[in-house]
């Protein structure tokens, strides 16, 4: 066994990037372990691929787009002899890098904000998180331990994504961090593994003091309806009495209470916070997760009580209620735990090979043994030794010779080990393919990040914050604004609707000048509707500071740039179903790794006659200019080559396809045709 | 869509079968009655011998009324009963809500199922139950019906056209779920504007085009050679390709094209867009697509309920009606199975803003056509149909129904990829017996 002499540098460098020589020390010995791997089961490793297949990779793999005909043409004419070194750092330094890096947590983590304001605010954070390269166990620790509000607490975006659905969230989390399924043993014992239905409910039980709902807002209208009212008390008031008193004076408040005004008022009151509820949760510490009703095994009664208890390792029990949680989250993602550095390990090796060491990702018990052991156990140091700056993992798995061999000529199949002879031939990702064709149109946008977005969260928290210390009477005024303009839409929607009849009825009398007056009358209504139904445009100062924070969702006008020029990471997520990235596989964030690569009729649909052939053509697209003003046939050649193939046409490409550059029409069809290859589709 | 990923499929298949005999002692595929070896499936499949080839399903997406739609109560107080009166069908004893005056002309072929009853009273998971029989969790998509569809009886797959397609479904349609992408229903997302991408750009002549694809061949010759045989993502790409360019020169392109209609069709379904997708779903069916849903939305009455049923009603009445007619006189009928269905009712007592909340305790879906017997009422709702007392209907009971109908195994078990069983009628969905032919 080698020692692992590169790996205990990183140890000692750790928390500043790593100096290239480690990094290049620990390259070289995974790559000897593969080697030894390799000797022993007779595959023979790929040779070092030439230096176009380098390019084009190590653009889509780690910058998440093609490289721009400059960027090619500048790598493949240099001559420099660390080349592809200077290129791997450079991208690794880059602001591609952290792009493709958060599409991928966003995918696996199910990331969904354009729902609610909560997957904003986890958005926002998750985006911050790639940007300072937040280690891999404190960002997953601060989500499995978030509680409260998502504007003071935005990882708790985690757990508000799955609201109300908490097991099936103790499932994806098992799944994602620790790469067990044991979705199973929700309903019963598992069949193919070892876990109980009991096994199950007790790790749920660390989360058993979870509920939906946002406390603040039932202390802040407690607050108000006592307000000038002596005989109301607040919970910890009634806490200090004694029994006879408390009793008597929870019967005063029974009886104010039952006062149909008061009850009134703490309805309109309870709607100021109504949304509230979606974007925060808190620990009960007094309630406990129960067995099912039909739980059918002799180890516990349904209903009964359970107690906490961790599933694999050194086992954790009967943690204090107050604990839980973060019990729950130290576990995970504790160097204890048997998997948690394993299956991350295991997964930045599939993100940069295209297969993993052990092939079932999400599901290691069920998964064919390694083909390489020892390999899987220096990576799983190696993440550990990094203290999780996948980063700088990445950075070490990219310098690998690995990652400069031909592709496999086979591919990964279900239920069987992978053998690395080379890195996996691939589909371009949907997010990779689309940022390709931004940059083909729009150039390099991978520092156009979408700030506004962010500002649009922090508003929402500002306003938040104003909110929660603002005084009764504002929280009146607000109360009563937001109730009136309730009934102001609602009256505007109904007027709309009745527009809407009448368009119909006109349409079918064959009455046209009346339809179209109507038309016009409908779109002022729609208009009106739009502003009625939101405080933002209230005279009310003091409505207008809090205002983000009445509503479900912040709206999102603003947005730093048009969508045509920024990369998917800086788009809110799931994008709508006939998007070019969701036609081509983009994840619909609604389980975990949702996104695919497979082909499907409306992808080439697309790619012959759809939105996106206009880059070839528009006066609008860089690449259709730049194209446009080259002036001779071998320089469109040369440009068609560099920009979509990231090489420069051989010989026999040339004699055989000089010839189209001839018109700009016979161009234009060449272009096309390439687009719709299987050499641009895919990596290799 | 064709046999795309049909190698994926066989060694996902594979896979599932080696697992599957390990641990159970059985295989998947051709034997899959060794799975569940049910008797009921037998009889179900048996009754209706899967007389509807073609589905067409309208869904209500908001959550439709009940009682102002098909379960009237002409009886009921006017808080309840609302302004809008009962009115009498072709099938004497069964009574519409007052909008529904074309409709009423067909009910001796309908039945309607008025004890429907669902435990999902939001807007998600109730459109998510009723499209694919189970309760939405965060760990696992389930697939939508067109979809399980094509999973239990792959026959319709393969040719120019896709099996399934959802016409103006939102982005939250389940779709394939779980399963393989290629048995995903194609989302058409403007009936007028039909199948996108399928036609040339204007400047593209057919000489441009046919060049183009000459040039394709030519620039991937060393990749095909390289990798066609050994990966099958570059096959189906492949093949996709070859479909593609089938499709865009097929005649079965028509079936997305509105302007190949007559106008009195145009007119007889109407003007609006719901009308559209309505004529739209027949021509598909008609030219071989199994299974078409057209949704329609904003049933989401919490105000001025009786505002918003003058505009939306009579839309889905004169479609419904025109989509009735137009089947029967064309013997399609016989072979096609139509169906209403939406998240849940509306609450029967009318609120102060003149509005009906979500309603998932009582609600009604409709049958009509291929294996079910018309001029049926099934279950009944208390006086103000709040409450249903006989013969409650699940969403996967109601699927259930729909499977059998198609001649489908609703209780068939399918495992997804992490080794879960799952049925088309879900966990414990059965079909109505009594109303399947």
């Amino acid at each position: 066994m080698k020692t692992f002499l590169s790996l205990l540098l990183i140890s000692s460098l750790q928390a500043a990037p790593l100096s290239l020589e480690v990094v290049q020390n620990t390259a070289r010995e995974i790559d000897e372990f593969l080697l030894l791997g390799q000797q022993k089961q007779n595959i023979k490793a790929n040779p070092i691929a030439e230096d176009s297949t380098f390019l084009r990779r190590s653009y889509l793999n780690i910058a998440g787009r093609l490289p721009s005909q400059y960027e090619a043409q500048s790598f493949l004419n240099s001559d420099e002899e660390e080349k592809r070194t200077h290129l791997i750092e450079e991208l690794t330094n880059g602001d591609g890098m952290k792009s493709r890096l958060f599409n991928y947590w966003a995918d696996l983590l199910r990331l969904q904000s354009n729902n609610e304001a909560s997957g904003m605010g986890w958005h926002v954070w998750l985006r911050e998180a790639v940007d300072q390269n937040k280690p891999y166990d404190q960002m997953v620790n601060e989500m499995l331990s978030a509680d409260g509000h998502a504007a003071s607490n935005p990882a708790a975006g985690y757990y508000l994504r799955d609201r109300g659905m908490l097991l099936d969230n103790v499932s994806n989390t098992v799944q994602v961090f620790l790469g067990h399924q044991i979705g199973c043993a929700q309903c019963h014992d598992h069949p193919f593994d070892t876990f109980t239905q009991m096994d199950y409910y007790q790790l749920a039980a660390f989360l058993g003091g979870t509920e939906y709902k946002f406390e603040g807002a039932q202390d802040k209208v407690r607050e108000i309806m006592m307000d000038g009212r002596p005989q109301m008390h607040t919970h910890d008031e009634l806490a200090t009495m004694d029994r006879k008193d408390r009793k008597a004076a929870l019967l005063r408040m029974k009886k104010r209470l039952g006062n149909g005004k008061m009850k009134q008022e703490a309805k309109a009151l309870g709607q100021v916070f109504r949304y509230h509820n979606r974007n925060s949760l808190s620990t009960n510490t007094s309630k406990a997760l129960k067995l099912p009703d039909d739980y059918k095994y002799e180890d516990g009664e349904p209903g009964e009580k359970i107690s906490t208890r961790t599933i694999f390792g050194d086992k954790l029990k009967d943690v204090p209620p107050e604990k839980r949680k973060q019990a729950f989250a130290d576990w995970v993602t504790g160097s204890d735990n048997p998997f948690f550095a394993k299956v991350i390990a295991n997964r930045m090796w599939d993100y940069v090979f295209g297969a993993g060491i052990v092939p079932e990702l999400d599901n290691w018990s069920n998964s064919p043994d390694p083909t390489y052991p020892e390999l899987m156990a220096l990576l799983e140091k190696a993440m550990v030794a990094s203290d999780y700056d996948v980063a700088q993992f990445l950075r070490i798995l990219y310098h690998t010779d690995l990652f400069q061999r031909e592709v496999a000529t086979d591919e990964p199949v279900m239920g069987q080990p992978f053998h690395f002879s080379g890195p996996v031939l691939r589909r371009l990702s949907a997010e990779e393919l689309r940022d390709s064709f931004i940059t083909l149109s729009a150039g390099i946008v991978d520092d156009n990040r979408n700030s506004a977005f962010h500002e649009t969260w922090e508003d929402y928290s500002e306003a938040y914050e104003v909110l929660m210390t603002a005084s009764s009477e504002q929280i009146r005024e607000v109360a009563k604004l937001g109730d009136e303009a309730e009934k102001a839409r609602r009256a505007a929607q109904a007027e709309a609707s009745k527009i809407r009849t009448q368009m119909r009825e006109a349409k079918e009398a064959g009455n046209f000048a009346k339809v179209r007056k109507l038309v016009n009358e409908a779109k002022e209504i729609q208009k009106k509707v739009r502003r009625e139904s939101s405080l933002q445009g209230s005279k009310n100062e003091f409505v207008q500071k809090v205002a983000p924070a009445l509503v479900r969702r912040p709206p999102r006008a603003k947005q730093s740039y048009s969508v045509f020029e920024m990369r998917s990471s800086e788009i809110p997520s799931p994008t709508r179903g006939n998007t070019l990235s969701r036609e081509f596989g983009a994840s619909d964030r609604e389980t975990p790794s949702a996104g695919h690569t497979n082909a499907t009729v409306p992808q080439t649909l697309r790619l012959l006659n759809g939105f996106e052939t206009s880059i070839l053509t528009s006066k609008k697209s860089k690449f259709a200019r730049e194209f446009r003003d080259l002036d001779s046939p071998s320089k469109r050649l040369n440009y068609l080559f560099l920009s979509l193939y990231s090489a420069k046409p051989t010989a026999e490409e040339k004699t055989a396809f000089l010839p189209e550059m001839q018109t700009d029409q016979s161009a234009s069809i060449f272009a096309q045709a390439m687009i719709t290859s299987n050499r641009f589709l895919f990596v290799q | 869509m064709n046999d795309l990923n049909q190698l994926d499929e066989l060694s996902r298949r594979r896979f599932l079968s080696n697992t599957a005999r390990t641990a159970f002692g059985v295989s998947l595929g051709g034997s899959a009655a060794s799975w569940f070896n049910s008797a009921e499936a037998a009889e179900a499949i048996a009754a209706s011998k899967g007389k509807a080839k073609n589905v067409i399903y309208l869904y209500m997406a908001g959550g439709m009324t009940h009682i102002d739609t098909f379960d009237p109560k002409p009886d009921a107080p006017d808080s309840i009963r609302g302004p809008l009166k009962p009115i009498s069908t072709n099938v004497a004893g069964i009574q519409l809500g007052q909008h529904m005056a074309e409709t009423a002309k067909h009910a001796d072929k309908m039945t309607i199922v008025r004890s429907m009853n669902s435990t999902q009273g939001a807007h998600a998971q109730g459109n998510y139950a009723v499209h694919t029989s189970y309760t939405q969790r965060a760990s696992i998509t389930h697939p939508s019906m067109g979809s399980w569809a094509n999973k239990l009886d792959p026959s319709r797959l393969g040719g120019t056209l896709p099996a399934a397609v959802t016409v103006h479904a939102g982005n939250r349609h389940p779709g394939a779920g779980f399963f393989e992408p290629n048995l995903a229903p194609l989302p058409i997302g403007d009936a007028e504007s039909g199948l996108q991408n399928s036609k040339r750009k204007k400047h593209v002549t057919e000489a441009a085009f046919n060049r183009q694809l000459a040039l394709r061949t030519k620039l991937d010759s060393d990749f095909d050679a390289r990798f066609n045989k050994g990966q099958k993502n570059v096959r189906a790409y492949n093949d996709m390709f070859d479909s593609a360019v089938n499709l865009m020169q097929s005649k079965d392109l028509e079936a997305f094209d509105l302007s190949k209609e007559s106008p009195e069709a145009l007119a007889l379904y109407g003007e609006e867009k719901f009308a559209k997708g309505v004529l739209l779903a027949r021509r598909l069916v008609q030219h071989g697509v199994r299974f078409v849903e057209v949704q329609y939305g904003g049933f989401d009455w919490h105000s001025n309920a009786f505002t918003q049923a003058d505009e939306k009603l009579p839309v889905l009445d004169r479609a419904y009606a025109a989509l009735m007619h137009d089947l029967e006189v064309s013997g399609m009928l016989e072979t096609t199975l139509v169906v209403i269905a939406t998240e849940f009712g509306r609450t029967p007592k009318i609120d102060d803003d003149a509005g009906r909340n979500h309603f998932p305790k009582a609600f009604s879906f409709v049958l009509a056509g291929a294996g079910v017997k018309g001029g049926t009422v099934y279950g009944e709702t208390d006086d103000t149909a709040s409450n249903v007392l006989t013969k409650k209907t699940s969403p996967a009971d109601f699927n259930a129904t729909i499977a059998s109908a198609m001649g489908l195994h609703y209780n068939q078990i399918v495992m997804s990829p992490s080794m879960r069983p799952f049925r088309m009628g879900g966990e414990e969905g059965e079909p109505i017996q009594e109303i399947l032919t």
